[in-house]
Formats: C-alpha cells, structure tokens, sequence
C-alpha cells in the first residue's frame, strides 16, 4: 500500500481508530500494529508476507538462544552468525542474485563461457533492504549485549513490520522501537498534531516536487547527447529535489504517523541541503542508514581508531557495501565510492568532523563563506547524482562528458523550470526552520499561535498539493 | 483525545466541502471528453463521417482537411469498448452517416503473448482509473463502480491545471476535435518511443480474446450496416523503428481478422498505410504517431484514397 494512495486515505483512520478506542491494552496495539501492517504490506503481494515472517521468526529465535547461552559466548558467536548469514541469503538471493550471476557470465564470456542459463527472472521484495537491516541490528545488539532479547514474538513482529516504516525506512534500531513496544502508550494531542503536520509537509515534498520533477526528467534524461551543459546540469539539480523530497517526504510521512499511534521513529533528514561539507552532508542525509553502517559495520572494522591506511580501507568499504545496499549495479557502487573518496580528502584536510551545529543559527541569512561552502557541497552532490540516475555506467560516463562537451547555454522546459522554482521555494521554508525537526513544525509567536492562520496555511498546502500533484509515481527508494 | 477528533473532524469537513466544490467546478470546465460529446450530440443529423479510436486516429486525422461532415472523436488511450458505447448510443441517430473510421492497432492482437520490450524508452503509466472517471463523469458511460466520478479521487491527468487555461487550451481539440502533436515538442528518443511490445509465439493466442475482439469489431460493423454506412478500418502509418519490432505472425493474424470480417460484412473497408513510404521523418511524433506535419500529409491521403472512393 502506498502512502499516496486512496487504500490508505481509508486504512489510516480505520487503524487508527481502532488503536486508540477498541484495542487500548499495549497487547492488543501491539498485535493490531502486526495485522495492520501485514495488512499494509500485502496490499502490494501477499506472497512476500512469508519473507518478512521468516525474516522475524529467525531473528525472533536467534534472540531467545542468544539469551539461552548466556555465557557461552563462542556459541552466542555461531547464532549471531547463522542469523546474520540467513538474513543476508535472502537479501542476497532476492536482490543480488541477478547480478552476481550477470557479473560472473560477463568474466567467463572471456573464456568462452556462458552462464546465461541461471539467470532468473525475481521479483525484488518491496523493503526487503530495509527490514532485513532492522531485524539484523536486533541480533547484533543482543550478542553486543546491548539490549536484552524479547520474549514476546508480538513486540519483536511488531519492531519488523511496523506498517510507516516498513518499506523505506528510517531503519530503526531495536533499541529505540522495542521499548517502546513493551510500554503502555498514551494519546499526546500535541504529538499527534506535529505528526499530521510532519505528514501533509511529506505529502507536499512527495506529491508536488518529487512526482513532477519525475516526470520532467524522465521525459529528458534519456535525451542526453542532445541537450547543452547547462540543461544537464539543471537536470540534475531537479533530480536532487526529487530524489530529497521523494525520500525525505516518505521519511516525513512515516514519522508523522508513527506519531499518531505514540511511537517515536529516529530523524532520517535533517535539512542537508544546508550542509557546509560533504561530511556533514552525509550527517544529515538518511541518517538511520549512515549510522547503521557506522555502528555495525565501520565500527567493527575498527573504524578510526587505527592507522589512516587501516582507517580509509574501511571508509572504502563501508562506503562501497552501502553502494550495493542501494541496489545491485555498479552505478550506485560507484557513486558511493566517489563520496568515499570525498570523505577521505575532507579527512586528510581534518575538516571532516567539522560543522555539527545549525549553519547560521540565529541568522536570517549565511555569511559568505558558509553559503560558498553550501553552494560546494550542494555542486558535488548535484554532481555526483548523475550515476545513481544513470542505468548504466556507460549512460552515467556519457551524461558526464556531455555537460561538458555539449553547446554550453541552454534552458530545461517550461514545467522543469516551474518545478525548480518550487524546489528553490521549498529549499527557502526549510531555511527558516532549519533549526527545527520539520518544516512544518510552527515557532512560538503570536501568528502561528492563531488557529485561524495555522488552518489556513493547511489549506493553502492542501490546494498547492492539488493544483500540482504530478502524475502519481511509487516512491522512488522502495526500489532499494 | 475528543480535541484531536474533533479539530480532525472539522479540518476534513472544510476539505471535504473544498473538494466537492473543486469537482464540480470542474464540471463546468471544458475537457476533451465534455466537448466531443457536446459537439456530438449538437450535430448529430449534420455528421457524415464519424471517427472513433485512439491516439492514432485522434493525432492522425484533421477533419477539416477530410471535408465537411467530418467528425474525429477518437480521444488518446481510448479502449474499444468506450468506442462501442458511443458507436451504440450515437450511430443510430446519425442520419446522415456514410463512413465511420476506426483503427485497427497492431497492438489490439497480442492476446496474452506480449512481453516488455526492452527497447521501450518510456512506459505507459496506468491511466484505467483516468479513462472510467472520465468517460464517465463526461461521456456518461460507466463500466465501473459509482466511486469513479469524482476526478479528484481517480484522475492522474493534470486536472487542476483546466482552471487555469482559457476553453479552447482546456478543450485541447481544435474545433472538429483533432488533437494536434506539434514537431517541436518531439521528444530526441522519439523512435523509441510507443514501440510495441514483443511477442512471444511460443505462447498461444488466448482464444477467449480473439473472439471477443472480433465480436467488438462485428458490433461496430453492424451499427454501421444498419445506418448503411461504411466501417473503414485503418492501420496508421508507423515508423520503421516499430515495424521492426512487430511480428509477422501478428500481422497475418491481423490480415485474416480483416478478411473474415469483411465476408461476415460488405460493408467493412481496409486500407493499411503502416509501412507507407510516403512518411518520413518529420511526420512521426514517435514510432507510432503521428506529428501535426504528419496528420496534414495522412489526412490528405486518407481524403483522396479512402473518401473520394467510398463516396
């Protein structure tokens, strides 16, 4: 089921209802939690539901022997392990399988061999990226003795399938969400309005900027070698707008709406556009997955506390496992390397743990060092956003050399300019509340303390959305 | 909790109100659908020559350039069942009906065979909840639940945007309903654009379809007897790029669909102008429709070789 769907115009009250006035016992909420989010996520194909129960049943498992040998820590080594393998077959099998095999046909087809005949068609499961990681950290958190196993298999279903977050995230983690599971939770009529809130500013982001934006360079992008330099590149700038708003308004929309049922997921987005380095960038961009990988796999490589050869091999690696996360081609692998390769030159210039608090807080505007470096980080990202586009590396090699060696002057289409001006629109509110936990989320003054202008600015965003909703797309990371 | 439900309760009752506002000034607005029908219906007895169909008659066909009498009321993605719903409801009145035009699309011949071609540039995207909405709210056929009316639930055209443009741009058809495609707006990958599918013939044919198209076209062919009127059945001109993808199986199929139709029927007339050399290409809008420049140049044709023989 969609978020941007009449399905859940219709689920999302009914659930919700059903939450606060029938099922008010935590037991009760709990399992409503687990049917109505298998309800959400067969709605797409009933048939994944098993994947996603096997997915918590191992990791459910795994949990209660972690905790049957406590003490036994060579054993608790071998059902982390096979846990974490499970896991990763199934991942690997539904998502990478196709591309290992592709790679491999293309290395022996220098040989004279083909492997053609193993190739196969499979469906890549909606999510499957994203609740494997969640069911992942759980074991590894248990065997890190950081988190006690749940006994309860509700709780622990619940954690994987909670129906916001289930499909793209954040990815939380089972310390955050499983507390929160096993405490009675109680209706909080601000909480809940934030979160409508932070819901109709992801509604906006999704259905106005990204969908259209979509649709303009869709309608371009293959054009590549005819169109100037300049097209290209402002091609790209609408594509940062769209994949920000597509991803950032789902993360929008389903931390609002965990809100309204008492949950409280992780901050996923924190405006980083507004970012003075590629660093702090990357601090702000998908924060549950950047941290993920920072927790489970950096740090266990021993992070930065070893030599700085040791130290970029492991920036290379997280970073090039986080390209295969994305999906399985060398785009995105590539992609993430490039930013690796960023990482460690800001690492080496020590400016790479700079910049962690509000650029010009307190100011209306930046000075001019800050909006040069912002403008900086913004021209590599934008930049950068050409392979995780392309569908090949060659397509992505062609666009590149194109902006450069295209007619240079050139302009986008009439409804591509009008979307940037809403991204640039959209880039200018989220600089007055760069400071907050949305855009949406109203300062104390006299003007926002009306209902009459809060309501109206509702409907004002409710009319920009119908005047501009684009032609309706899926979200743009359920693809990984 | 009562302050949440209650504020919830209001804001969705202004919205609700806003929304049943918007639908019905959008019904006041005009739209391709809403004007056909109008025009239709106004000049019922002065129609001589009727033209149903999709995209590749809408874009390819100018009316004024076929002559007086002349009507093209093929609307984009438009399913055949639609075009019997108006051939039934307008067909018998139309007094002066000589000819009524209808495609006959490569792609009406798949019958469960097809696969993704993977040459296709761009996807259609599922426009089914669209038509319904819109053959229903303003053609006033509804082949499906009550709860396709509203546009604003159903539609994924940019609706909205008609309050925002004059009548004629709402409208979108020039004033005989030929919908213009200008060269200027061609897309670069215009020759990979609108490919056919790809037809896998170790699949077989689904019968239960075949028969069920030739039903469709028997009907349509009937209306037109009764009227004593003829059914030109045309195959629009296509670029190369989609002749190579098609499958001569396929077109075989559609040649003997042809012949049988015309012995059930006399007054079934073919002309297939899909590999015509006469078009080049300025006249494609893609590898399946026509541009502007194309529809001047085809309308010509269709003038002097199909209507100047039937007449």
């Amino acid at each position: 089921m969609l978020f941007n769907s009449l399905e859940f115009l219709a689920f999302l009250p009914i659930v919700f209802l059903l939450y606060w006035f029938v099922f008010r016992e935590r037991r009760w909420q709990n399992m409503l939690i687990v049917i109505a989010s298998y309800i959400f996520y067969g709605w797409w194909n009933w048939r994944f539901l098993f994947l996603i129960a096997l997915t918590s049943f191992c990791s459910y498992g795994s949990g209660l022997l972690l905790e049957h040998y406590e003490g036994q820590r060579q054993k608790q080594k071998w059902v982390s392990a096979s846990n974490i393998v499970l896991n990763l077959s199934i991942l690997g099998v539904f998502k990478y399988y196709n591309f290992f095999v592709e790679n491999l046909d293309v290395m022996l087809g220098a040989f004279g061999w083909h492997l053609d005949w193993v190739t196969m068609n499979i469906v890549l499961p909606v999510g499957i990226s994203f609740y494997t990681f969640q069911a992942l950290s759980y074991t590894i958190d248990i065997y890190q003795k950081k988190l006690p196993a749940t006994h309860d298999p509700v709780e622990f279903f619940a954690y994987i399938s909670f129906f916001p977050q289930l499909v793209a995230g954040p990815i939380e983690r089972a310390t955050n969400l499983i507390p929160q599971f096993q405490q009675q939770r109680h209706f909080d009529y601000a909480k809940a309005v934030d979160g409508m809130r932070q819901m109709l500013w992801g509604f906006f982001k999704k259905l106005v900027i990204a969908d259209n934006c979509a649709t303009v360079i869709d309608d371009n992008w293959g054009n590549y070698a005819e169109l100037p330099g300049v097209t290209l590149f402002l091609l790209c700038i609408l594509f940062a707008f769209q994949v920000y708003c597509d991803f950032s308004g789902y993360s929008d929309i389903a931390i609002g709406c965990a809100r309204l049922f008492g949950i409280n997921l992780m901050r996923n987005f924190n405006f980083p556009y507004f970012s003075r380095s590629i660093p702090e960038f990357w601090r702000r961009w998908h924060i549950s997955f950047i941290t993920w990988f920072r927790d489970y796999v950096y740090f266990p490589l021993g992070g930065s506390r070893c030599n700085k050869w040791k130290t970029f091999r492991n920036i290379y690696i997280v970073w090039a496992l986080s390209g295969l996360w994305h999906g399985a081609n060398w785009t995105y692998v590539c992609w993430m390397l490039f930013h690796a390769t960023l990482l460690i030159i800001y690492n080496l210039l020590g400016i790479n743990t700079k910049y962690k608090n509000v650029v010009a807080y307190g100011h209306y505007l930046p000075n001019v060092k800050e909006a040069l470096q912002m403008a900086f980080t913004f021209f590599l990202f934008v930049t950068s956003l050409v392979l995780p586009r392309a569908e090949s590396m060659t397509q992505a090699v062609g666009y590149l050399s194109a902006m450069v060696t295209n007619k240079f002057f050139g302009s986008i289409p009439q409804n591509g300019r009008t979307y940037l001006c809403f991204g640039l629109a959209l880039l200018a509110v989220e600089w007055l509340q760069r400071d907050k936990q949305h855009a949406l989320q109203f300062p104390n003054n006299r003007l926002f303390s009306k209902k009459v202008t809060r309501w109206a600015l509702y409907i004002i965003i409710y009319l920009l959305i119908l005047f501009n909703t684009g032609q309706s797309q899926s979200f743009f990371y359920f693809q990984f | 909790m009562k302050k949440f439900i209650h504020n919830i309760t209001i804001i969705g009752i202004i919205l609700l109100l806003i929304n049943i506002a918007i639908e019905f000034l959008l019904f006041l607005r005009p739209n391709t659908y809403s004007y056909k029908r109008m025009y239709v219906e106004k000049h019922i007895n002065d129609i001589s020559c009727l033209l149903l169909g999709n995209s590749h008659i809408d874009h390819a066909l100018k009316p004024n350039i076929l002559g007086n009498g002349v009507f093209n009321m093929a609307i984009a993605g438009r399913n055949i069942v639609y075009d019997i719903e108006l051939a039934k409801r307008y067909v018998p009145q139309m007094t002066q009906l000589k000819i009524l035009i209808m495609p006959l699309d490569y792609y009406r011949f798949y019958f469960g065979r097809e696969k993704n071609n993977p040459n296709e540039m761009k996807k259609p995207l599922g426009r089914e909840g669209t038509y319904k909405c819109m053959y229903y709210k303003y053609m006033g056929i509804r082949v499906d639940g009550f709860w396709y009316w509203p546009e604003l639930l159903n539609s994924k055209q940019d609706y909205m945007k008609r309050f925002l443009k004059n009548d004629v741009d709402a409208r979108e058809c020039d004033s005989l309903g030929y919908v213009k495609r200008s060269l200027s707006k061609r897309n670069a990958n215009w020759k990979d654009r609108s490919l056919p599918k790809i037809i896998d013939t170790t699949i077989d044919a689904n019968r239960e379809k075949q028969k069920l198209l030739f039903s469709r076209y028997c009907t349509l062919a009937e209306l037109a007897m009764n009227q004593g009127a003829k059914l030109v059945l045309i195959f629009t001109p296509l670029y190369k790029t989609y002749n190579n993808s098609t499958n001569p199986v396929v077109i075989k199929e559609m040649e003997s669909f042809v012949a049988n139709l015309k012995q059930k029927y006399p007054n079934v007339e073919y002309y297939d102008y899909s590999t015509d050399e006469r078009f080049i290409d300025e006249d494609f809008y893609d590898s399946s429709h026509l541009t502007d420049i194309g529809a001047n140049k085809f309308s010509k044709i269709v003038k002097e070789e199909v209507l100047s023989s039937l007449e």
